[in-house]
């Protein structure tokens, strides 16, 4: 009997370790150590053999459990929503809790740079850490993984490509007959020589200026899309929840 | 307004003022979690999942409203007890004043208007 009333008491445990996985390290441990510091008392104050299924059942849902640990308990408006008449208040602190947790400014750092510094891999942490927390919607998971996947990797790249791309051009098919410049890993005097011998032949195929502008709009969208994707996350996630449902908050904290 | 939506409203308000109602209870004694939550979940209807009242703890103990102290028991393991900070008694007394004169408010409302409901 015992021995099934640790497995239930365990099992309970173990899942709201699992829901609780989207809370910071230090909020989870204090969590689940204040849960079993209930359940313990509970079964001390009552030894009956129904007592552990009552215990689990009146503590309820992990999931509903975490839900509030998270800063945005779902139709709780009192401390997530609260209008912005108050502010400074006393009251205000109590009901405006920041809701900008470090799990999405860090989800929004890797997807924008991580990509960068650990090509792929540091900007599948950010899809990874997008889809944790718990303060972004769907649809706003979807756009943050979907607007220019990597981030701003590929400006970087396609900056690095272009410039190469450029100096390959203008060396290789332009100057063809120009015998001091290399391609590549050349010295930076001999590159600018080159570019000085060729800038009035014109570029391949496309003439020079509308190549210059394509090339412009390319990189300033492959820029501007991963930066205001961040920009809109982070808004989002800053943000009350349905505006409707904090009406009760106005009324209390009137 | 949609009459069904009254019961919704109602639960929203209980959650509303759930954190000031634990700052009431530790306003004049020190209580530990366990019996914070049992007295509370012996008000009607206050707290659906009693498991939820912890995050709230947690959440009023890092805003600075209460402060917290280990202390042995009789019994089995330490036990985190709960006490208002000064910020949770200055909370505390404008939400009492906003509260009252709410309720006052409300109460004038729906007694004058009771007298013919349709």
């Amino acid at each position: 009997m015992s021995t099934d009333d640790d497995q239930l008491v365990e099992d309970y445990l173990a899942q709201l370790r699992a829901e609780a996985l989207v809370l910071p390290d230090d909020r989870r441990d204090e969590l689940v150590e204040e849960i079993t510091a209930h359940i313990a008392e509970a079964r001390q104050s009552d030894g009956s053999p129904m007592a552990v299924r009552n215990i689990l059942d009146r503590l309820g849902d992990p999931a509903d459990i975490v839900r509030s640990a998270a800063d945005t308990p779902p139709g709780s408006p009192a401390w997530s929503g609260a209008p912005g008449s108050v502010a400074g208040h006393p009251v205000a602190a109590l009901t405006q809790p920041s809701r900008l947790g470090a799990l999405e400014i860090a989800a929004v750092l890797f997807l924008l740079l991580g990509g960068i510094v650990i090509p792929f891999l540091g900007w599948a942490v950010g899809v990874v850490l997008l889809w944790l927390s718990p303060r972004w919607t769907a649809r706003d998971k979807l756009l943050g993984t979907l607007v220019w996947p990597g981030g701003l990797l590929a400006p970087a790249l396609l900056l690095v490509a272009g410039a190469a791309a450029g100096l390959l051009a203008t060396s290789s098919t332009i100057c063809t007959d120009d015998p001091v410049v290399a391609p590549l890993g050349s010295a930076p005097q001999n590159v600018h020589q080159a570019a000085a011998h060729c800038t009035t032949s014109g570029g391949v195929g496309l003439p020079p200026w509308l190549f210059i502008t394509l090339s412009l709009i390319v990189l300033i969208l492959a820029v501007a899309g991963p930066i205001w994707t961040a920009r809109r996350l982070l808004r989002r996630a800053g943000e009350s929840p349905a505006q409707a449902s904090s009406a009760p908050a106005d009324l209390i904290t009137a | 307004m949609i009459a069904g939506d009254a019961g919704n409203l109602v639960a929203q308000m209980r959650r509303g003022v759930l954190p000031y109602c634990v700052l009431a209870m530790v306003r004049d004694k020190e209580r530990y979690g366990f019996e914070l939550v049992q007295s509370l979940a012996s008000i009607d209807g206050m707290v659906t999942g009693e498991g939820t009242i912890y995050p709230l703890l947690a959440r009023l103990r890092r805003q600075g409203l209460v402060e917290t102290t280990w202390r042995e028991s009789a019994a089995g393991p330490p036990r985190r007890y709960y006490r208002i900070a000064p910020a949770g008694r200055e909370a505390l007394a404008e939400f009492t004043g906003s509260w009252r004169r709410l309720r006052d408010s409300v109460d004038d409302l729906l007694v004058s208007s009771g007298e013919d409901p349709f």
